[in-house]
């Protein structure tokens, strides 16, 4: 892959079997480990099925928005910050146009419009520090989470920000509910924007240069990509998405909060890995991202619900990780 | 279509059409505390297992407790996950301490609106209309206490005009903002020659985020303060890791609320001077009882006249430290000597008329 010339992946229309077999395994482990205990049917159910889309929403959107990063050959370690500066955002603007003119509909379009706005500019920040700064991803977007962190602290005045009694519009208690999560604009936002980003990557010039930028970069740069207009976009890519991801989390969590996120970027680069990404870059696919983050919750769920100690999801998401990948590496060794 | 895709298919019908079978327990209750570090959550564990033993012992009531909370005591998103998944779940009925008392109103509302009673315990909600009855210590009444014995400590040192600081928690709190309403209201009250050198520092959710923020704040006062009150366990535990790591302490004095180990052990040596204790045991226990006796129709709110319900707070110094009385609201063994009848009405231990 790595000497070839910087065409897209070489089967990009195969599915990945990695993220399968891990979905698979922990499926099976679950139901047998529940089915033991005579819980199935809490376990396999509707309820428990639409709880699953709900908690998954916001982490396969920031996901989404990885993908694109790491196939590019960079990472976003801001994104837990961002989401939580953007609740902050979206709060702030929405309380004070609140107070000034009561309630109506242009309230929540405005403050959504700056969430994902404020996602946008801190994916350009990233973007533009990578590119003209020639700073690695790690270090440029480390530096962006302790300032997203902070910012998000410092306009939140340290606190949680809730609504005004009574004052939450109705858009928000329909998006917090995963009692009709069939119909929730939040998922079907992410069923969109999963198919839209499928189509970026597999069908546009874009995509083509993105895979190509993250195979060899300097292979690229000779065949003529820009390879700077192309990470500028990625990251500022990556940061509307989170900011979008960030919108619903603050109307899944009620409200603005700078402490909301925390560890999010490890869960979604775990994730969209176990999805069969690289962290060096030039790989990875929508339905894969898509499954890991299913895995992940998957496992988050079956240990809440279970009394099994918590600690267990955090050794089992572990454990996964590297079986996984080395997996793909073995594989991959048995191909060449 | 992939084969995989089958597979797929095949392990998604299960969750599609479900194959719940009736489960042999009449009532399944979670008990969602704020966090699960903190040993005041234990208490509280064990006061609804115990709940559970007591009903079933009596009339074969079988009720399952399931302990589930979030493993970091300001993981807000977690907490409303874990009630939603709860109520998608099957519960029957949910004990919740809300880590905040406006964030927390939405999923108690779904919880209410999807039939399964919520009894709200140690910390209050602002939205009065969707849970069941609330259950907790008079965290004012408590911040009163502490100003008394904190206050009382000072003049017999003959401080008359001490100069305090007031290390808070966090802002939404309801619990600890009360606890700080009482202490500061009945410190000016009792003693109105107090200096204030520091009332708006907060000790966040952590003993360390507490000693962080104390750190600098005793560098700052240490030469000047004369005492402290820190109104939760983490802030008082990592205010006297401090004091001690710069000297100060016994010369500093330090009230605190809750106990854990470390706090107790504090105590004895000298290096607080006191602190509320609260009943979690109790609390734990009633919660689960009035969230039972709800299932069963019985009108534990009088018709949500008489919402709330006090478990009662305990000075704890030095000198009762080893008292039956301390022992019983956190010793794991005391705690289950102690009897139905009052831990259901009281220390009567008879039912109200």
């Amino acid at each position: 892959m790595s000497t070839s010339p910087p065409v897209p992946h070489a089967k990009p229309f195969s599915l990945p079997t990695g993220p399968w077999v891990g979905f698979i395994a922990v499926l099976v482990l679950f139901t047998a480990l529940i089915a033991i205990k005579g819980e199935l049917g809490t376990f396999l159910s509707l309820g428990n099925l639409r709880v699953l889309l709900h908690e998954g929403t916001v982490p396969a959107i920031v996901a989404l928005g990885m993908l694109l990063v790491l196939i590019s050959g960079g990472i976003d370690l801001s994104v837990g910050a961002t989401v939580a500066l953007v609740t902050v955002v979206t709060m702030r603007v929405y309380t004070a146009m609140y107070a000034a003119s009561g309630p109506s509909p242009t309230n929540s379009l405005v403050a959504v419009a700056a969430g994902v706005s404020i996602g946008g500019v801190c994916g350009l920040a990233n973007g533009l520090l990578v590119t003209k700064l020639q700073l690695p991803p790690f270090v440029a977007t480390l530096g962006m989470l302790g300032v997203s962190r902070g910012v998000a602290t410092w306009l939140a005045g340290r606190t949680v920000l809730p609504f005004k009694d009574g004052g939450t519009p109705e858009w928000v208690n329909t998006v917090a509910s995963s009692q009709t999560e069939f119909t929730n604009p939040g998922l079907w936002s992410l069923v969109l924007l999963a198919i839209l980003t499928a189509v970026l990557l597999r069908l546009t010039v874009f995509g083509r240069h993105l895979y190509a930028v993250g195979s060899n970069e300097a292979t690229a740069r000779l065949c003529g990509v820009n390879v700077t207009r192309t990470k500028l976009l990625v990251y500022t890519l990556a940061g509307l998405l989170t900011g979008w991801a960030g919108v619903i989390m603050f109307a899944h969590s009620n409200s603005g909060n700078p402490t909301l996120g925390e560890q999010l970027e490890l869960d979604v680069i775990t994730a969209v890995v176990i999805g069969g990404a690289s962290l060096s870059g030039g790989k990875g696919t929508v339905v894969g991202a898509m499954l890991g983050v299913l895995i992940l919750i998957l496992i988050k769920n079956g240990v809440s619900l279970f009394n099994v100690p918590v600690e267990m999801q955090y050794i089992l998401i572990g454990a996964l990780l590297i079986a996984n990948v080395s997996l793909n590496r073995w594989r991959q060794g048995k191909v060449s | 279509m992939p084969r995989p895709l089958y597979f797929l298919l095949a392990a998604t019908l299960p969750f599609v059409f479900g194959c719940g079978g009736p489960s042999n327990e009449q009532f399944t209750i979670v008990v969602i505390p704020k966090g699960l570090t903190h040993e005041h959550w234990q208490s509280v564990h064990r006061g609804a297992l115990r709940c559970a033993a007591d009903l079933e012992a009596e009339d074969g009531t079988r009720v399952r407790i399931m302990f589930d909370g979030p493993l970091r005591e300001r993981d807000a998103m977690e907490q409303i996950r874990i009630v939603d998944r709860r109520v998608a779940t099957g519960a029957s009925g949910i004990v919740l301490a809300p880590q905040h008392s406006q964030t927390m109103t939405a999923c108690v509302k779904r919880a209410a609106d999807a039939g399964v009673p919520v009894v709200i315990i140690d910390s209050g909600i602002d939205d009065p209309n969707h849970f069941v009855k609330y259950v907790a210590t008079n965290n004012y009444n408590g911040g009163c206490l502490a100003a008394h014995h904190l206050i009382g400590e000072l003049k017999k040192q003959g401080k008359d005009k001490p100069k305090l600081i007031l290390f808070r928690y966090a802002v939404g709190s309801q619990a600890t903002e009360d606890r700080e309403r009482g202490f500061e209201k009945t410190v000016n009250d009792i003693c109105p020659g107090v200096v204030w050198l520091s009332t708006d520092k907060y000790a966040g959710a952590t003993r360390d985020s507490a000693m962080r923020e104390a750190g600098p704040m005793i560098l700052q006062y240490g030469k000047d303060v004369d005492g402290i009150f820190a109104p939760n366990e983490s802030s008082a535990s990592g205010t006297a890791d401090v004091l001690r790591s710069q000297g100060l302490n016994k010369k500093v004095v330090l009230m605190g609320f809750d106990a854990s180990k470390p706090l107790l052990q504090s105590i004895q040596e000298g290096d607080i001077i006191g602190s509320i204790l609260q009943d979690p045991y109790r609390m734990g226990y009633l919660s689960t009882w009035y969230c039972v006796q709800h299932l069963r129709g019985v009108n534990v709110n009088k018709s949500r006249t008489d919402m709330s319900e006090s478990t009662g707070e305990y000075l704890v110094t030095e000198k009762n430290l080893n008292a039956v009385s301390t022992l019983r609201l956190y010793d794991p063994a005391t705690q289950a000597t102690r009897t139905t009848d009052e831990l259901r009405y009281g220390p009567n231990g008879k039912p109200k008329p």
